[in-house]
């Protein structure tokens, strides 16, 4: 399967085909998901009405980190099989990746203040999660840090790999360590242990930040491809005019 | 409405949070789309040239 996806054209022709089905998937569920949330969804018992902030700060941990799983696989198969592709898909969900982490943190800060009383503390699940922001800054600066984009590739993937041990750190850390951030509610033993009532637009928000990371993704990697191809075409015997 | 959005006292935080969020994801929504628009069209005027 991997060798018939690594062919970009192929591969360009499916994202193209599943392309405006995922924008459609973005609207529809982003809007149910929003409106259930802002105008349904009841507030917490404890934390009254912050706790709509979740509709945001889940959906954008979760791609922060299955972005980085993505990154971290793009990185492995450029280290091990040197395909162009995997270099591709990794500079097109860094920065998405990137922005991502940044909002976990900012909503995260923004319902700390009111519920725990501080913007920051120095928990493991916070620390690991400005952590993985890094690793992305750090991919994204290797990899265009070069005056020729190819060259960046490998020490950024590499980087991405090392960064892949940062992963299940974040995603144990509240089971790991005493952290003042809450376990996982829906991911865990037992089934999730929040109310349909408010189970329901979360659900539908992740559907939503799902399919807009894959919109993105795919947009990036069209303008990527179409700059290598540009690249060449300039390069090739009497390509300067 | 007032109180819609005063989400219990609490709306300058929770506003907030949808802000950035729609901040962020608009403009990375808007960088690629110009990025993949100006790419395919540097790429076809190329591929025109070079014919």
């Amino acid at each position: 399967m991997f060798d018939y996806l690594a062919n970009p054209s192929r591969f360009m022709r499916i994202a193209n085909r599943l392309f405006w089905p995922l924008v459609a998937v973005t609207v529809i569920t982003g809007a149910i998901g929003l409106y259930l949330g802002l105008f349904v969804a009841p507030a917490d018992y404890q934390q009254g009405d912050t706790v709509r902030i979740i509709y945001v700060h889940v959906p954008s941990a979760w791609l922060a980190l299955f972005g980085y799983v993505g990154l971290g696989l793009c990185g492995l198969f450029y280290v091990v099989w040197r395909h162009p592709l995997a270099d591709l898909a990794a500079r097109a969900i860094a920065p998405v990746g990137a922005v991502f982490a940044l909002l976990t943190l900012i909503t995260g800060a923004l319902w700390g203040k009111p519920m725990w009383g501080a913007w920051w503390v120095w928990d493991a699940r916070l620390t690991s999660m400005l952590i993985l922001f890094f690793f992305y800054l750090g991919f994204i600066a290797l990899a265009n840090g070069f005056d020729r984009a190819e060259r960046g590739s490998r020490p950024a993937a590499l980087l991405a790999l090392v960064g892949m041990i940062n992963v299940p750190i974040v995603k144990f850390s509240v089971d790991w360590w005493n952290t003042l951030h809450q376990p996982a509610s829906l991911l865990r033993r037992g089934g999730p242990a929040i109310d349909p009532s408010m189970l329901t637009p979360l659900v539908l928000m992740l559907v939503a930040a799902h399919a807009y990371f894959a919109v993105l993704v795919i947009l990036r990697i069209r303008s990527l491809l179409a700059e290598r191809r540009i690249t060449t075409l300039l390069l090739r015997p009497g390509g300067f005019e | 409405m007032a109180e819609f959005f005063d989400m219990g006292g609490f709306g300058g935080y929770i506003w907030t949070s949808y802000g950035v969020a729609v901040i962020c994801l608009g403009w990375l929504n808007y960088a690629s789309w110009r990025k993949a628009k100006r790419t395919a069209a540097q790429l076809a005027e190329l591929q025109d040239s070079n014919l």
